[in-house]
């Protein structure tokens, strides 16, 4: 490739975060400043954007001479490209401001810093020059997902979701579905709370741990920054970005700016590269995030946004009718004792703290919040009179499960604790038995314990 | 000034960290490069033996002309960095003993670089062997440049 044809255009791989850039300037007296810069951006085919975060030094530099020096590194074929800048000035508003803004607030989000690590300004700097440094072959490029399966996959998945009779199965068939049509291996999909602050696993697939009920809160990590901005988020050198993230991280905790962070055991794989994040939406409304993670290097692009938004939107659809056919549900009939369960021999062990609604089965951590503190009610009216057969209905007026009085997320609740208890095997099931109904199943006798 | 005796400060800078090298023209044009080895010749009077790229002469007469010199150090793991700031003294006649530094150096940077990212070692290789000619600098002061609100502290004997 010869330098004097390059333009900033077919640099663009070099901007996606894989390898860091490295920028160096000079003070008006000639003292050299170098270091790595977090982000990059294309600002047109003659311009580039650098995110100032904490480049002071550099910043006050360009300030006095505004000439500089810019390594870029293609991670695909490791060309190296050595680019002469001249800053023209500093933006902290418009549009390319606000790219860059949501790329820093990405790599913030990733390790819980949305707080304190902002994006001050954009400086504006023009290539005077590009040099080619090192100059390597580039393999050819992988064919995009939809190339591979076509729209028809798509369709077939739609048809297949839109046959599902509740949201607990609709989700299973969509998450099956994405990795039997459409190859996305690594799947799960989260749901907003009643207060609207945090995500909570409702399922997964494809992943070492299914995290089931596992939580986060909206505006933390990719999924949180999709809920956050009501618009989908990738993330495509997740390890480059998580130790950059990390690294920012330890330094504000030296300063006392944020304190340690939360392991959060969402579903996850062990080695993520690639993350995408859809948000479910309906009438403007945030239901939930369906989220994609591969071990690939920038594995998603804008069809994958496409894809995923679609199969999102139908999952949120659903949930929005489920809630609407339980508003409008007959009333519950009176509870009616029945028979004991069948094996009376076995004993199970129920804890609940009411502080924050968690659950222990036979002393093993079951669920917490919400959904604990329904599972607790169940588990009354079963020991106190036998009750099986339940109806959503008559749980929205149960007072001790402080659900909001309007738009409660009762239904996906339930939906969180079956797969909960199915996850890990427990003594306790729940089958829905028709619109608004449900039976809970239980293989031995109850001991409930309460600790205040 | 950093303790450039202090072991684990020697451990650092002589380990596979990513070393970045800024020289400035006379014009104060600065100039963005990469160095293949490093080792602390002499702590007390903080002299470094850099093996700068062959096919950067910019950077190489810099040096050569005694101007400014900054040179970051960044582990390739956790991003903690440190730069110091100095003048080029000399270039020096390369050596065996500075291929066999550069080669040791190479491998142990890609190696961090691919246990960390995961690159296909292969296509990394490419960036292995370069020719390289090894300089004396001389550094007077040393920063933090790990990313984050410490980024340009001074470091100095004790807060190293």
């Amino acid at each position: 490739m010869n330098a004097d044809d390059l333009g900033l255009r077919d640099l663009r791989r070099c901007f996606d975060g894989r390898i860091p850039a490295v920028v160096a300037t000079a003070s008006a007296s000639g003292v050299p400043n170098i270091t790595h810069l977090s982000l990059v951006h294309e600002v047109d085919n003659e311009r580039l954007a650098l995110s100032n975060q904490f480049m002071s030094k550099t910043s006050r530099n360009v300030a006095e001479n505004p000439q500089a020096s810019l390594l870029l590194v293609d991670p695909v074929s490791f060309s190296e490209y050595r680019l002469i800048l001249r800053y023209e000035r500093t933006d902290r508003r418009g549009p390319v401001f606000e790219r860059l803004r949501d790329d820093v607030d990405k790599v913030a989000a990733l390790s819980g810093m949305r707080d304190v690590f902002r994006l001050r300004s954009a400086d504006i700097f023009r290539v005077e020059s590009i040099e080619i440094v090192r100059d390597f072959d580039v393999p050819p490029a992988r064919a995009s997902r939809l190339q591979n399966a076509g729209l028809t996959a798509c369709a077939d998945l739609a048809a297949r979701m839109s046959r599902c009779g509740d949201l607990g199965a609709m989700v299973t068939v969509a998450l099956e579905g994405l990795d039997e049509l459409l190859a996305y291996r690594h799947s799960s999909m989260m749901l907003l709370d009643e207060q609207g602050q945090r995500l909570f696993t409702i399922a997964s697939h494809g992943f070492p741990v299914e995290g089931v009920g596992s939580e986060i809160e909206v505006g933390d990590g990719v999924a949180g920054a999709a809920a956050l901005t009501g618009r989908p988020v990738r993330v495509g050198a997740l390890h480059q970005m998580q130790r950059y993230s990390d690294a920012v991280r330890r330094a504000f905790e030296r300063e006392g700016a944020v304190g340690p962070g939360q392991d959060i055991p969402l579903p996850t794989l062990d080695h993520p590269e690639s993350r995408l994040a859809a948000p479910a939406m309906v009438k403007g409304e945030l239901i939930g995030v369906l989220v994609v993670e591969s071990p690939l290097v920038v594995a998603f692009d804008d069809e994958d946004e496409a894809v995923l938004t679609m199969v999102a939107t139908l999952i949120a659809q659903m949930a929005q009718l489920e809630r609407a056919e339980q508003d409008a549900a007959d009333p519950p009939a009176v509870p009616q004792a029945v028979e004991a369960v069948a094996d009376e021999a076995a004993e199970v062990h129920v804890r609940f703290f009411p502080e924050d609604g968690s659950i222990f089965l036979d002393g093993n951590y079951l669920i917490r919040g919400v959904a604990g503190r329904v599972l607790w009610s169940l588990v009354q009216r079963h020991v106190a009179t036998g009750q099986r057969e339940f109806a959503n209905k008559e749980l929205r007026l149960d007072k001790s499960l402080d659900l909001p009085g309007f738009r409660d997320n009762l239904d996906t609740r339930l939906v969180l604790l079956k797969r909960r208890l199915e996850e890990r095997e427990a003594p306790i099931r729940i089958e829905r038995t028709g619109r608004g109904r449900f039976r809970i199943d239980i293989a031995g006798t109850l001991r409930l314990e309460a600790h205040d | 000034m950093i303790d450039l005796d202090d072991q684990a400060t020697k451990d650092f800078l002589h380990s596979g960290c990513a070393l970045l090298i800024s020289t400035v023209g006379r014009n104060g044009q600065p100039r963005a490069g990469r160095a293949w080895g490093l080792t602390v010749v002499d702590a007390e009077a903080g002299v470094l033996r850099l093996l700068l790229e062959a096919d950067d002469p910019v950077t190489v007469a810099n040096v050569r002309a005694g101007n400014a010199i900054a040179v970051t150090a960044t582990c390739v793991t956790d991003f903690q960095s440190i730069q110091f700031k100095g003048r080029g003294l000399t270039v020096e006649d390369l050596t065996p003993a500075d291929e066999a530094k550069r080669d040791q150096y190479s491998a142990d940077f890609l190696q961090d670089v691919y246990l960390v990212n995961g690159y296909p070692m292969d296509v990394m290789q490419r960036w292995a062997g370069r020719p390289v000619v090894p300089c004396h600098v001389v550094v007077d002061s040393a920063f933090d440049q790990t990313p984050g609100p410490s980024a340009g502290v001074a470091i100095d004997r004790g807060n190293a």
